[in-house]
């Protein structure tokens, strides 16, 4: 979604407003922001996960805002004036790439910010005793999360010079983007990038020799989705993480003391539910 | 008389039609331990949860320090100085004790580094320095009460809301946490405490509020409650008042 | 002449629909906390199953909608126990792990659809279709199709037939005991793996037979299902997640702002309004219209 408002920024300031690229990309990633912070202050208020389908609602209203839209060229999309130089675009990519994630590993390994996520991830109820507001901080994660995606969604636009509803909006972008996340491991900063080049290294594949059945393409991503989340939760490198961990906790554990045992542990977790009702 | 710290007004909370607290009303002054206890469901929990935010009071007023506090989200009562800890505790299992009390510490000190130092103090108070870096999960339970009361205590709080920090804890744990508490209370930070075991809440507490089926049944010096035919009534059953 | 009148009844037609897209979809979050990204999917394949059916058989949808229940009833029960095994257990964030998992079942299905359908877009006849009722006195003028009243009351019977189901009898003590407290309802004889079955089935049942109606009253694509989703997803939200008895209100006043923004605005921003409408109300009013959700 975020990549759309990014692309059709970048789109209808350079046609219609006859603005130079450089300006509209970081416009791309503002906007995106913005829509963030909006869409995040109410969902992200309320405990679950539906701020999730409500992110995805929206995708589908702005989709449908595109397609009847004048400025955004309706189902006809956009289409801007070739650049032909794709190193130049490789250059724009990887600078934003790179500078994400140097960002989010500053924040999320060193700065306070971090250690405020992990806490809330792993207890709310329990940060929010130690003074975390939990919605504030899930609104700058969410915020910090789509903006960079609206700088590539910029950047985008002019790579390939046409952008339509479908390409911008598209389901199968969020598809990708979900099986990434999971197939890699939720929550860590390592993991969707295994994510990205293993989706990508099979989307190589598959479009080479299987470009007919372009169905199949998405029954796989539904099954990969299934498959991690019955079978590895973690996703591939949460599992590895928790192996590498579980290995060295039994080397460290000879010395220490005993460690409590699992079913105690459970059971207070237990008792614990209803308080959170 | 030392000023009044918490001012709980005939606080009622009701859980579809259930009262879970009824017409709870005490102060507590600075620097005063006072001692809430009651039966198994009696809404000690519930009345925590209450003076902390996490459920809104369905009637009834909480002030703190003078400012009315009903209602007011649970994040920012910790950054105006109320502390807490969980029946069941709730460490962040995944960090280190170190970290856990770091992130209780960024509230006051806005930096990592500053939050880092003062967990280093709080850790060595509350005895826990030499598992800094274990895993929160992998401490005992004691360990993991420890921590609780750590991570309250990294807030810097002038009031402190101790809920059942003693309980499954072995004699020799439990006269530590005692002492621990003892030294709070030392730095004049006022305590509001839950606690089963009646030897606890003898030695500790300055005052006692009794509560029975969400009524307030009860308020006073220890000794005095221990004798209110009331309060024995609730403890043992009909046949012994 | 008037059109209002005609916009409410509208309204309250759609509505109606709405209630069956969503009632199921509430009573699986409010009892076993699963937010299903596939209940369009459900809904879409109903529509298919319905429109084959007819047209092997060429009994009328509305008869049909048995069959349709017990194949999708059969297909819910079996499914669930792969949910609950995503929700359970020590992982982190159940809801979440529901979430992602339905989300893959929806791509799955989906795919599914598309192969076995076709991308065309499909339409069950019936032999309401073709009658309605015409109300006329002087300037005030209503028009109400058949099928979609058959369509309303078909919710209305679903929703007596869960209150009934859920208050007076014995399974539905059951349910609602699960709903309120897991454990305590396993020590008062409650088999909680059974009873998130048949939920689960219900639901599923539920939904396919509302895309019977869909694919009656208008038509349905494989491409579609994800609109019902959001859909149900605003009703629900709407209704306060997990709360029942709001669901038929909520949806029924959906159904109105939504009839409303057709007539008088464009039909081509119904989603949009609908959205900026739900975005305004989870402002004010987090859990939902009544204030009642989870």
């Amino acid at each position: 979604m975020f990549f759309g408002v990014g692309a059709y920024t970048t789109a209808i300031l350079m046609k219609l407003g006859g603005w130079a690229f450089i300006l509209t990309v970081p416009l791309g990633g503002l906007f995106a922001g913005i829509l963030a912070f909006f869409v995040g202050l109410p969902t992200l208020r309320l405990k679950g996960s539906y701020f999730a389908i409500g992110t995805w609602a929206l995708a589908l209203a702005l989709q449908q805002l595109a397609l009847i839209l004048d400025i955004t060229g309706g189902p006809d999309g956009m289409r801007l004036p070739p650049y032909l130089n794709p190193s130049y675009f490789y250059y724009w990519m990887l600078g934003v790439v790179g500078g994400t994630f140097a960002l989010y590993w500053i924040l999320l390994e060193w700065a306070p910010f971090g250690l405020k996520v992990r806490a809330i991830r792993e207890d709310q109820d329990g940060a929010m005793a130690l003074g975390i507001n939990p919605t504030r901080v899930k609104v700058q994660s969410f915020v910090l999360s789509a903006v960079p995606v609206g700088l590539l969604g910029s950047i985008y636009a002019y790579w390939i010079t046409f952008i339509d509803p479908l390409s911008a909006f598209g389901d199968i972008l969020t598809d990708q983007a979900v099986v990434m996340a999971v197939v890699g491991g939720l929550g860590t900063l390592i993991g969707p990038a295994i994510g990205a080049v293993i989706v990508f290294t099979f989307k190589t594949l598959f479009w080479a020799y299987l470009s007919d059945y372009q169905v199949l393409y998405l029954i796989i991503l539904g099954v990969a989705i299934a498959l991690t989340v019955l079978f590895l939760p973690n996703g591939l490198w949460g599992t590895f993480i928790n192996y590498r961990d579980s290995s060295r906790g039994m080397r460290t554990q000879s010395v220490s003391r005993p460690r409590i045992d699992a079913s105690e542990h459970s059971d207070e977790q237990e008792k614990g539910a209803p308080e959170h009702g | 008389m030392a000023e009044t710290i918490l001012k709980v007004q005939d606080v009622v909370k009701t859980f579809g039609g259930l009262h879970a607290v009824n017409r709870v009303t005490f102060d507590l002054a600075e620097g005063e331990v006072m001692g809430l206890i009651g039966p198994n469901g009696a809404g000690k929990t519930t009345l925590f949860n209450v003076i902390s935010g996490y459920y809104p009071p369905t009637q009834g007023r909480i002030h703190f320090k003078g400012q009315d506090v009903s209602g007011v989200p649970p994040y920012k009562l910790a950054a105006i100085g109320i502390g807490r800890t969980f029946q069941v505790v709730k460490p962040f299992p995944g960090l280190s004790v170190l970290e856990n009390v770091i992130i209780a510490g960024l509230c006051r000190y806005g930096t990592r580094r500053a939050s880092e130092k003062h967990a280093w103090k709080i850790l060595d108070f509350t005895g826990l320095a030499d598992q800094a870096d274990k895993s929160a999960a992998n401490l005992t339970l004691a360990g993991r009460k420890r921590l609780e009361i750590s991570k309250a205590l990294a807030l810097e709080p002038s009031l402190l809301l101790l809920d059942e920090v003693v309980a499954g804890l072995n004699p020799t744990e439990a006269d530590k946490t005692i002492e621990l508490i003892l030294k709070i209370k030392g730095f004049g930070i006022s305590i509001l405490i839950v606690e089963h075991i009646m030897r606890v809440i003898m030695n500790l507490s300055d005052r006692v509020v009794v509560l029975n089926f969400g009524q307030q049944i009860a308020l006073g010096k220890p000794a005095d409650v221990a004798r209110d035919p009331m309060v024995i009534q609730a403890y043992f059953g009909e046949d012994a008042a | 002449m008037e059109l209002l009148p005609q916009v409410i009844l509208d309204g309250i037609l759609i509505g109606g629909i709405y209630i069956t897209i969503a009632i199921g979809f509430s009573l699986v979050f409010g009892v076993m906390h699963i937010i299903d990204f596939a209940v369009g999917e459900w809904i879409m394949l109903g529509a298919f199953l319905g429109y084959y059916l007819n047209g092997w058989t060429g009994l009328d949808p509305f008869a049909l909608l048995p069959v349709v229940f017990v194949v999708f009833f059969g297909i819910g029960y079996l499914i669930q126990p792969a949910i609950q095994r995503v929700i359970s257990g020590h992982r982190g964030n159940p809801l979440l792990m529901g979430l992602v998992f339905t989300f893959g079942i929806m791509l799955i299905i989906r795919g599914l659809g598309l192969t076995i359908f076709g991308f065309y877009s499909r339409s069950i006849p019936s032999k309401l279709a073709a009658s309605s009722w015409l109300f006329e006195k002087g300037d005030f003028f209503l028009t109400v199709p058949f099928v979609r009243l058959a369509g309303l009351a078909f919710a209305v019977a679903i929703t007596l037939v869960l209150h009934y189901m859920l208050k007076k009898t014995d399974f539905g003590t059951g349910v609602r005991a699960l709903a309120q407290h897991k454990e305590s309802a396993g020590l008062m004889g409650v088999d909680s793996h059974k009873t998130n079955c048949i939920i689960y089935g219900i639901y599923v049942g539920i939904s396919a037979m509302t895309g019977v109606l869909v694919c009656t009253i208008f038509s349905m694509t494989p491409m579609e299902g994800g609109r019902y989703t959001v859909l149900a997803f605003f009703v629900v939200v709407l209704a306060g997640m997990g709360y029942l008895p709001g669901v038929p209100w909520a949806a029924l006043f959906l159904g109105l702002i939504q009839s409303i923004f057709i007539v008088y605005l464009s039909a081509s921003y119904t989603l949009l309004a609908v959205f900026v409408v739900l975005y305004i109300i989870l402002l004010i009013s987090p859990k939902g219209l009544f204030g009642r959700g989870w």
